[in-house]
């Protein structure tokens, strides 16, 4: 007997609880032994304590692998005075020879055209 | 796990239901993942009883932060994040008692589990630790890990808002009283 009751005054407190016990027992699930043994389907999968750690180290490996590669792209490029000249300049402008040729560019544009589709000024 | 471990742990199976059951807001499910977790804990020597206190009161003490860690966990699931996680998972858990449930309690138990929800939750555990599982204030206040002094206290108001809650609902009750 628990000596915290009072027999008389908490009668009735102790009717109601003793008549929720006999609800929750009649709905306990069953004993089984196996509980004691089997792994819990619902226990919580908890990442293992490397794993955050390798994570940031690759991403530390990964942004200085990127970064790295934006410096060779962007450092300066070798001595072009020691490559050999490919495309020397030539002393003449570009099509010279078309325009001291035989006057063909004061001939008009539509000299080819049929004469009623000529048009004349006036 | 020794056997006199084992046999103990049977003994209190129905009645550590009950606890897990209040510990969990009277969601059956709930509570029955709360003891398997429990179980697992003693079963893979995590908790172990140092015998500084009875096996009861170790035993719900253990049962007690369990519920506590899945109602952590459980808050995580309602939280956006959560909901999202569980839309992709497709693992929803429905809280409510389903309508089986529902039908299987009997009036009187439905209407002292909505009363002693309406309580404080220290008062309303030490009403359950001392009324329904027949612990002393004593060790509820063991378990609770708090004072006796505080322990006492919760019991007196909760055992008088309890009986003004369970008078309002029912008046059998205020009858009977």
């Amino acid at each position: 007997m628990n000596p915290d009751h009072h027999p008389d005054h908490d009668r009735d407190l102790r009717d109601a609880f003793a008549q929720q016990r006999r609800s929750d027992h009649e709905q306990a699930p069953a004993w089984n032994p196996d509980v004691l043994r089997a792994p819990s389907k619902k226990e919580t999968r908890r990442l293992p304590m490397w794993l955050p750690i390798t994570a940031a180290v690759a991403a530390c490996a990964l942004l200085s692998l990127v970064w790295l590669r934006d410096e060779v792209k962007t450092s300066p490029t070798p001595d072009l005075a020691a490559l050999p000249e490919f495309f020397a300049p030539q002393g003449e402008p570009l099509f010279a020879s078309l325009d001291s040729g035989s006057g063909s560019s004061a001939m008009p544009s539509d000299s080819l055209l049929p004469v009623y589709l000529t048009i004349q000024l006036p | 796990m020794e056997r006199e471990t084992a046999d103990q742990l049977e003994a209190l199976h129905p009645d550590a239901f009950g606890w897990a059951l209040h510990c969990c807001g009277g969601d059956h499910s709930r509570a029955e993942d709360v003891l398997q977790n429990a179980y697992l804990k003693a079963a893979s020597d995590r908790v172990v009883h140092s015998g500084a206190s009875s096996f009861k009161t170790w035993w719900f003490g253990v049962i007690r932060l369990t519920a506590h860690e899945e109602f952590r966990r459980l808050r995580y699931r309602e939280s956006l994040l959560g909901k999202l996680l569980a839309q992709f998972t497709g693992d929803a858990h429905d809280p409510r008692p389903s309508a089986a449930q529902k039908i299987d309690l009997d009036e009187q138990t439905l209407r002292m589990r909505e009363a002693l929800a309406q309580l404080p939750a220290r008062q309303a555990e030490v009403m359950h630790l001392v009324f329904y599982q027949d612990l002393s204030i004593s060790e509820a206040a063991t378990l609770m890990k708090i004072s006796l002094g505080s322990a006492r206290q919760h019991y007196e108001r909760g055992k008088a808002r309890l009986r003004t809650l369970l008078q309002t609902s029912s008046p059998v009750f205020a009858h009977e009283s």
